[in-house]
């Protein structure tokens, strides 16, 4: 264990002192070799993001800290001190942290930025730092990087902006590079490009720290893979080893939990299009002879403008009792903007939406209130979506009560049950119930009006991935046993395909490819749903 | 897990607070014994005169000295607590009201609303506090009641703003849209969801708003336009104290200290319960 460029041996942190201490990384052991890339892998609260950051030194406020051996080139780093710190930080250890979006100087152009580790290090003459940020930043592949470096972070996309990010980090030509989530907040096209650049830093010879709660994400480029819970590497050894021969039942958990693409369809699934009368081999497109099964939500010409930028045009579909419409595009393509029109919270400025074949749109309010409960939502963040002064119980009396439903307890403990949690859980308050147990009580409250339609807002991508995948069972679930339609917006299209029927594809607030999951992610027609697909990550490594 | 790391520990309610906020406490709760039974604290009459005693410096008999009259002035300053601190508090609790009726409309009642009731805000903001107190108090006259309202009337502008501000973001939630999805109509929605979620901002700046509620009064009242003379209020005796000061320094320090410690404590109980996490206040 000690042959590495980075050695790290029985790492233990904590926090918090006595009875109360919470110990986040306990006894983690790995090394990396030059242009090596280990990706550490695990779930929200499985340590990943803490080993990463002890190993900068920034492990955080009362954070306890000791390694049996913690060396970088031979250097041991536990007897640094802070100005040692500094030294090493940047210069020989660059580290690119989550939320791509928000780590930039809003305040700095874009070239300050990526010019600060060279002036701090002094690694390169005053005079010639200007020269180098551009050609750091067109390394990262930023094009126009004159014009790039003059510009602050608000007039860069994510992709651009992650990119120069990571020109930051390799300013100094780091030995190592840690990267925290590098794509978290990224479309998928963007999301591949910055593997590829972080894959061509790897062959330059650089040490890569991959940190992800994605194993599709890093099968791309990892060699060798750490999988973490409770901070413990429970499984380790080489990617394709992990991959395709996990010997930790977590492991399996989490590879099960990935929706591949193309996937077989789930049995729930097939019995739902079954129950419909419907071969899942030619599901309906949308066309005139779906309007004779009991369509329950429709759209005509949708269109809206915001500010005279268009955010959604012509956008048309139906969708019948019990069947589930995927609605797929990057962000700024308008999904989200749909999704309010059909729930009637934004007035169309085209177009039509009718519910259970009733005008639902251009309706004044206060006619609409009476059918609100007919159609529900479910949000991405949960949390934000409870009141912050009500305990899980009262949200969902509170909804039943809107719905002129008997509001009790066992009524309550019902919905608890329907998605699956505990009833006792109704008197804790959301706060401190896990993601998947929020976004469960969210779909419980949706469920107290007995909605025929759900419209649900990237639903699961706030979770963690095993609870993505179970909080997806429960969807199709409802489906069967319930026959509520839904309109599913993600930018996942492995989980759209899991859950859909029917697909629609939206780029800038236009519908580029509709039709059956089946055609549509085994036979795409525009390139666009092309490019979508191949930029997917997947479990087969290329 | 990041998250975890730098979450502050939860504080247990007053176990870790400061000593200067327990004092606070102290103090504050002194002062509401003595608003509502000043005879716990102090024996005799406030309007007792001496003529044998008067400017006593503080001693046995008289812990904070006599005034010009022999009177008092330990005994004069606690029952002189009940028209000090509640003039202010109870403007305080008028303007609070009219702030939440004024910034509730504005914020929940439409454009047209908004505009008319903003703009009135605005006017009332532009005219200096203590000016628009003695132009009121020059028209309805004074004494207790009619300051309380000049008072209220200062400080309601500052509310309605807040009010009105905190509506806009709360209304903007996830949790407003659910309950417009439900189906619910807008008052209801705005008694169960915005205004309690709305309020406890305003009800913190209320805390610290009432102690220079508590000045103002005071301030009125040196200026002879609070309750008429025998009555002992701070604002008064602070007054008659300065013309004696050369004198007889204690009988304007007296109601001075007394006056600065009250509004002080609030301050530092205000902005004490501005610190606790955001959930605390929340049930």
């Amino acid at each position: 264990m000690s042959d590495g460029l980075l050695n790290v041996r029985d790492l233990r942190v904590s926090f918090g002192t006595g009875p109360r201490a919470v110990t986040a990384a306990d006894g983690v052991s790995f090394s990396i070799a030059e242009g090596e890339c280990l990706a550490l892998v695990g779930e929200s609260g499985s340590g990943k993001s803490v080993t990463a950051r002890s190993l900068v030194g920034l492990a955080g406020a009362g954070a306890h800290v000791r390694a049996g051996e913690l060396t970088l080139r031979g250097r041991d780093l536990t007897r640094l001190s802070p100005r040692e710190w500094r030294d090493v930080r940047g210069r020989e250890i660059g580290l690119v942290l989550q939320a791509a979006l928000v780590a930039l100087d809003p305040l700095r152009p874009v070239g300050a930025e990526v010019a600060e580790p060279l002036r701090l290090h002094r690694t390169v003459p005053p005079a010639k730092v200007s020269a180098r940020v551009l050609e750091l930043l067109a390394d990262v592949g930023v094009p126009e990087p004159e014009r790039r470096a003059a510009q602050y972070p608000h007039q860069l996309s994510g992709g651009l902006r992650q990119r120069a990010l990571i020109a930051s980090a390799l300013a100094c030509d780091p030995v190592l590079l840690i990267a925290d989530e590098p794509t978290t907040a990224l479309d998928v096209t963007v999301q591949a490009q910055i593997l590829d650049l972080l894959a061509a830093r790897r062959a330059r010879g650089t040490a890569l720290l991959l940190i992800s709660h994605d194993l599709a994400v890093v099968a791309r480029l990892a060699d060798r893979i750490a999988v973490m819970r409770d901070g413990l590497i429970v499984e380790h050894g080489p990617a394709s080893r992990v991959l395709t021969a996990p010997a930790h039942p977590y492991t399996r958990l989490l590879l099960d939990a990935v929706p591949t693409s193309p996937a077989p369809r789930s049995a729930g699934v097939r019995k739902a299009l079954a129950s419909i009368g419907r071969d899942p081999g030619e599901s309906g497109d949308g066309g005139p002879d779906a309007g004779e099964k009991a369509v329950v939500v429709e759209a005509e010409g949708l269109g809206k403008a915001y500010q005279g930028r268009v955010a959604v045009e012509g956008v048309s579909f139906r969708v019948g009792a019990g069947e589930t419409l995927g609605v797929v595009g990057e962000s700024g393509s308008g999904k989200t903007t749909v999704a309010r029109m059909v729930l009637g919270l934004v007035e169309p400025d085209a177009g039509i939406v009718r519910l259970e074949g009733r005008e639902w749109s251009g309706v004044a309010e206060r006619r609409r209130r009476g059918r609100r409960g007919r159609i529900q939502p479910v949000y991405q963040d949960p949390l934000s979506s409870f009141d912050p002064r009500f305990t899980a119980g009262r949200i969902l009396a509170d909804a039943l009560d809107a719905a002129n439903r008997p509001a009790g307890q066992d009524e309550v403990a019902e919905l608890l049950k329907q998605v699956g949690l505990n009833p006792d859980l109704a008197g804790r308050h959301p706060r401190r119930l896990s993601g998947g147990q929020q976004q469960r009580v969210a779909i419980a409250r949706a469920l107290a009006a007995r909605p025929r339609v759900l419209v649900c807002d990237e639903p699961l991508s706030a979770l963690d991935v095993s609870v993505a995948a179970r909080v997806l069972d429960l969807f199709a679930e409802l489906r069967d046993r319930l026959g509520v339609a839904s309109l599913f917006i993600s930018h996942h299209l492995g989980v759209v395909h899991r859950i859909s029927d029917d697909v629609l594809v939206m780029k800038d607030g236009r519908v580029v490819e509709q039709g059956s999951a089946e055609q549509v992610f085994t036979d795409p027609r525009h390139s666009y749903t092309r490019r979508l697909l191949a930029a997917l990550p997947t479990l087969e490594r290329s | 897990m990041i998250d975890s790391t730098f979450r502050a520990a939860p504080g247990r309610a007053l176990a870790g607070a400061r000593p200067g906020v327990w004092l606070a406490f102290a103090f504050l709760a002194l002062i509401v014994v003595a608003s509502a039974a000043p005879g716990l604290l102090a024996h005799g009459s406030p309007d007792a005169a001496d003529p044998l005693r008067t400017l006593q410096p503080p001693g046995a008999g008289h812990p904070l000295g006599t005034d010009q009259n022999g009177r008092d002035l330990y005994v004069r300053i606690v029952y002189g607590t009940r028209d000090s601190v509640l003039t202010g508090l109870g403007a305080t609790v008028l303007a609070l009201g009219a702030g939440v009726l004024v910034g509730g409309l504005s914020a929940l009642g439409g454009r047209a609303a908004d505009a008319v009731l903003m703009r009135a805000v605005d006017a009332l903001l532009a005219i200096p506090g203590l000016v628009m107190a003695l132009l009121m108090i020059t028209a309805l006259g004074g004494g207790t009641v009619n300051s309380m309202i000049a008072i209220a009337v200062i400080a309601a502008p500052g509310y309605a703003r807040l009010v009105r501000a905190q509506l806009l973001v709360v209304r903007r939630s996830g949790y407003a849209e659910a309950a417009v999805a439900l189906g619910r109509p807008p008052v209801l929605i705005a008694v169960r969801h915005l205004l309690p979620n709305a309020l406890p901002p305003v009800l913190l700046l209320a805390t610290l708003g009432s102690g220079a509620a508590i000045g103002a009064t005071a301030a009125l009242s040196y200026l002879g336009l609070g309750p008429a003379p025998p009555a002992p209020q701070w604002g008064a005796m602070l007054q008659q104290g300065q013309e004696y000061f050369s004198l007889a320094w204690w009988t304007a320090v007296a109601p001075g200290a007394v006056l600065t410690l009250t509004v002080l404590s609030l301050t530092v109980v205000g902005q004490y319960l501005q610190k606790l996490p955001a959930g605390r206040l929340e049930r």
